[in-house]
């Protein structure tokens, strides 16, 4: 079918976004809003199957005709909840903190004979379905007849992957994220488990993506041999929605070109939706990655670090990281860490506090534990609430072992030439500090030629 | 007490920046305008990648001095964003891959030009570039 139309099937939302300190709060509309603004840059027709409570109407008919939607029709109304979510993390540095509201107090009621007159269209080529907050074997069980390739983003439903047998026939994509309790739970954080349990049986192909670490997409005939598309990585506003903007670049282009750079455009686009909220600018964004030929964008490196090859990536923690200070930014890089798969280690935490009054022996024993644990570790994160004189001497044996260094400096303390110049980065931003940890142990994995940068 | 009530949805195509569009970072409502176009933010002290396996390191068996006026390449070069010198399109290096949205903008016209701020031989070679952006 060389004509391309996407129906967008999912939940509207508010996207509230919860800054830090005294910004105001910004809001838009969300959930399949934001595969909308893709297809609307991309200049490619789409209708919207959506469910919502019934306040936000007048606004999804707004925004979807301003978006270029061809239809938005509404498939099910929810009641209970507003459909807000807030977002008290939108980068994803770490857990994004979602909260959504009066989860628990959520209904919807489908009008499947609203999606049926819609699935009428036969010019619809592609559907997409972001599952979650809508009766979801009953919505599957309307497309086993409809000629349309069906795709599905799983990251919240269906919670056990056998109930993507609903559909009653093969999905082309099933698409999960590897921050998905389906993924890190179910399946064990494991590809090669998503690829047993869905290849062929319920998916022709699988699509995982992994945040900063790129993603991986598996085709049943090759299962062996994923495409490796990198993350575009680079300072984002927020994290909001992205994979959902890369699910429908992915859908569009993989109808006109082959698989790789299809998924190439995806995550650029998908870059550029994370480093703004303004429609106009994202617009501007995408045609200008799209006017880069296909050759081109499928060679631009990025970040490529599979989830499963991360906890080998082990991060020394050096910081004060004392029973007597406050430790809520160490403990921040901590979470982010391990959030993201990597092995960070703490080492006061693994060999004990020096105390006062301790031997000359127990003091010495502790120094060599630690330098032996720096020599184990690829990668240094220093934490710096303070000028602490045992981190800033650590942070200066792996300079000049030529270890990465990247600096979390949460109030903004550093001033000594030598802390803000050697290392490879010093921020008091956790997103960048996070981003820096994948590129250095991107880069590490490139020189030891295992994942790479590219 | 009470509360603030100025957020409404504005996220439409065509409106004028800063005009209440949602923010992550803050200020969605009427406030703080959006983040500087990021083709337009300078790059500045930046360690350029691969400095000795690149063409200016392999033919002189050096690297180019401090104050040496160089410029983004248009096309990249094994996937990357290369920087070389304005004289002689000697090749020095690439950028880190943060900046590989730059091929995007120089799509949109944007040229990229600056100089070398530092430059070291050893123990490894070392090049540091600033670089402003231009249409």
């Amino acid at each position: 079918m060389e004509h391309t139309k996407v129906c967008l099937i999912g939940q509207v939302l508010v996207d509230v976004f919860l800054p830090a300190g005294t910004a105001t709060p910004g809001l838009r509309l969300g959930g399949i809003m934001h595969a909308a603004r893709a297809l609307w840059a991309m200049q490619c027709p789409y209708v919207m199957a959506y469910v919502a409570p019934a306040y936000l109407d007048p606004a999804v008919a707004r925004l979807a005709a301003s978006y270029g939607a061809e239809k938005a029709i509404k498939i099910g109304n929810v009641e209970g909840s507003p459909n807000v979510v807030l977002v008290g993390e939108p980068t994803e540095a770490g857990p994004q903190g979602y909260e959504f509201l009066l989860r628990d107090e959520h209904t919807c009621s489908l009008t499947p004979e609203a999606l049926r007159a819609l699935l009428r269209d036969d010019t619809i080529s592609d559907v997409l379905v972001f599952p979650g907050g809508f009766d979801l074997p009953r919505t599957l069980a309307l497309f086993s007849e409809a000629k349309a390739a069906v795709h599905i983003d799983a990251n919240f439903e269906p919670a056990d992957l056998a109930g993507l047998g609903d559909l009653g026939r093969s999905f082309a994509t099933v698409i999960l994220s590897t921050s998905s309790q389906t993924f890190q739970g179910q399946l064990g954080g494991s590809a090669r488990a998503l690829c047993g349990a869905v290849l062929g049986k319920y998916a022709d192909a699988v699509l995982l993506k992994e945040n900063r670490g790129g993603s991986r997409f598996f085709r049943h005939a090759d299962a062996d041999s994923p495409i490796g598309t990198p993350a575009q990585v680079r300072r984002i506003m927020h994290s909001v929605g992205v994979g959902d903007c890369f699910d429908a670049v992915y859908v569009v282009k993989c109808r006109v070109m082959p698989d790789a750079p299809a998924l190439a455009y995806a995550a650029n686009i998908a870059a550029e939706y994370a480093c703004t909220t303004d429609p106009d600018e994202f617009r501007n964004a995408a045609c200008a990655t799209l006017s880069i030929s296909a050759e081109e964008i499928v060679s631009l490196t990025g970040i490529l670090l599979p989830w499963e090859e991360r906890p080998r990536i082990q991060v020394y923690i050096a910081a004060p990281d004392f029973d007597y200070v406050d430790r809520k930014p160490i403990e921040q890089v901590v979470e982010c860490l391990k959030y993201h798969n990597f092995t960070p280690r703490r080492p006061v935490v693994e060999h004990g506090q020096c105390a006062k009054g301790d031997s000359v022996e127990r003091r010495q024993l502790l120094c060599d534990s630690d330098l032996e644990l720096l020599e184990q570790c690829q990668i240094m994160l220093a934490v710096l609430p303070f000028d602490d004189p045992g981190t800033l001497i650590e942070i200066g044996v792996a300079v000049e072992r030529r270890m990465p260094v990247i600096v979390y400096d949460p109030y903004r303390q550093a001033q000594n030439l030598m802390l803000t110049q050697l290392p490879a980065c010093v921020s008091s931003d956790l997103d960048q500090v996070i981003t820096a940890v994948f590129a250095q142990a991107a880069r590490l994995e490139s020189q030891q030629g295992g994942c790479h940068e590219g | 007490m009470g509360s603030t009530g100025r957020n409404r949805f504005t996220d439409y195509p065509g409106t004028p920046k800063g005009d209440g569009r949602a923010s992550p970072k803050g200020g969605g409502a009427g406030g703080s305008p959006e983040a500087p176009n990021p083709c337009e933010a300078p790059v500045t002290n930046v360690p350029l990648d691969e400095v000795a396996r690149c063409e200016y390191h392999t033919i002189h068996q050096d690297v180019p001095d401090a104050g040496t006026a160089v410029q983004v390449r248009r096309n990249l070069v094994k996937g990357r964003v290369a920087v070389e010198t304005q004289e002689r399109n000697e090749l020095i290096g690439f950028l880190p891959t943060q900046f590989n949205h730059l091929r995007r903008c120089m799509e949109q016209g944007y040229v990229y030009s600056g100089m070398v701020v530092s430059s070291r031989l050893k123990p490894i070679p070392v090049v540091r570039v600033s670089l402003q952006a231009s249409q």
